[in-house]
């Protein structure tokens, strides 16, 4: 018993430092990107690989370091449904913000 | 006999009827994840103005212009090196919180706990070394909260310049600076009650686990305030 108790434990904290290298691995691949990607090619798939990657940090930090991964399915969804009230404001103000740009350049 | 046993063992088991927490976790942490999610919402409307604000214009300050300079480096250019030290350091700081949140759970070894969170506290203490840093020298270097230098939108001019980025920087980056600074200071405490083997006498390392959550939020909104701030 006190055997496989241990033995969950020390897979926990291999399973922490495994995340930490993810994370670590990641964010300097994300800075190798902004460092060394050509100025002349479209921003755009920069970007969206600069927003993957830190959704998939968000995810790492959230399900394994905050545990959430582990917990009932229904406190899951209590916490991760609001959010998308901020995705809904995103989508709306960055579009938004383009138009202020579009009337300020066409005056 | 038959009614009895239905009374007391019911055929079908709802964990919405009451009487016990449906989460099957303590009142305090689930608190402290609605605190977080109430939280995210701050920090959201913070980086939203930001891309609202950044969409609205033709140019805007470049990062690899604006974040290049490394302490006791005067003069040489460092494009976003500073930063990934500061991140590194948060990101360390929270495996080092998490460890001291597993060895209070799963061993209740107050010496390991407390190794753990000094360590984290040494992190935390870094990071905002390092912000300090980093504010004095953007100061120094002609950034106010309503105007910034010439030089840092690089090659493509603005046709009209941003009031509002020296604002945006100063008050987000000011906002998360707070949040470690509040966590580093509740940390402390934490450490000092570990130390003196309050939650031995407890029995429960539990509120380790609750400043953990908070600890973990402001490395989460980190990552998004590096990626709105000096990726995208």
């Amino acid at each position: 018993m006190s055997h496989d108790a241990n033995a969950h434990s020390n897979d926990m904290v291999k399973t922490i430092w495994r995340t930490f290298w993810i994370m670590l691995i990641v964010t300097i691949i994300e800075i190798v990107g902004a460092l060394i990607y050509p100025p002349t090619a479209p921003r755009l798939i920069l970007n969206i690989f600069f927003i993957v990657m830190s959704l998939l940090k968000a995810f790492y930090i959230v399900g394994v370091f905050m545990h959430l991964k582990f917990e009932m399915k229904h406190l899951i969804i209590t916490i991760l449904v609001p959010t998308i009230f901020l995705l809904y404001a995103v989508v709306i103000l960055l579009a938004e913000g383009q138009s202020w740009l579009n009337m300020q350049l066409s005056q | 006999m038959s009614a009895e046993i239905t009374l007391n063992q019911p055929l079908v088991k709802n964990i919405w009827n009451g009487g016990r927490s449906p989460f099957k976790i303590s009142w305090g942490k689930l608190m402290m994840w609605y605190f977080l999610v109430g939280d995210s919402f701050s920090f959201a409307t913070f980086l939203i103005t930001y891309g609202a604000l950044r969409f609205s214009y033709d140019a805007w300050p470049n990062p690899n212009h604006v974040f290049n300079a490394f302490p006791y480096m005067e003069g040489v250019d460092l494009p976003l090196m500073f930063v990934s030290l500061m991140t590194f350091i948060l990101i360390m700081s929270s495996v080092t919180m998490v460890l001291a949140v597993h060895y209070g759970n799963h061993e209740k070894n107050k010496n390991k706990v407390a190794l753990w969170l000094f360590f984290t506290i040494i992190g935390g203490a870094a990071f905002l070394a390092c912000q300090a840093w980093e504010w004095t020298h953007l100061i120094h270097h002609g950034m106010t909260l309503h105007s910034i230098p010439e030089h840092f939108y690089g090659d493509h001019q603005p046709t009209y310049p941003s009031a509002a980025f020296g604002w945006l920087f100063f008050t987000i980056t000011g906002f998360h600076g707070f949040h470690v600074l509040t966590g580093v200071v509740i940390n402390i405490i934490i450490f000092l009650k570990v130390i003196q083997g309050y939650y031995d006498k407890r029995g429960s390392y539990e509120m380790i686990e609750k400043i953990g959550l908070y600890w973990h939020f402001v490395d989460l909104v980190w990552v998004f305030v590096f990626m709105a701030f000096y990726l995208l």
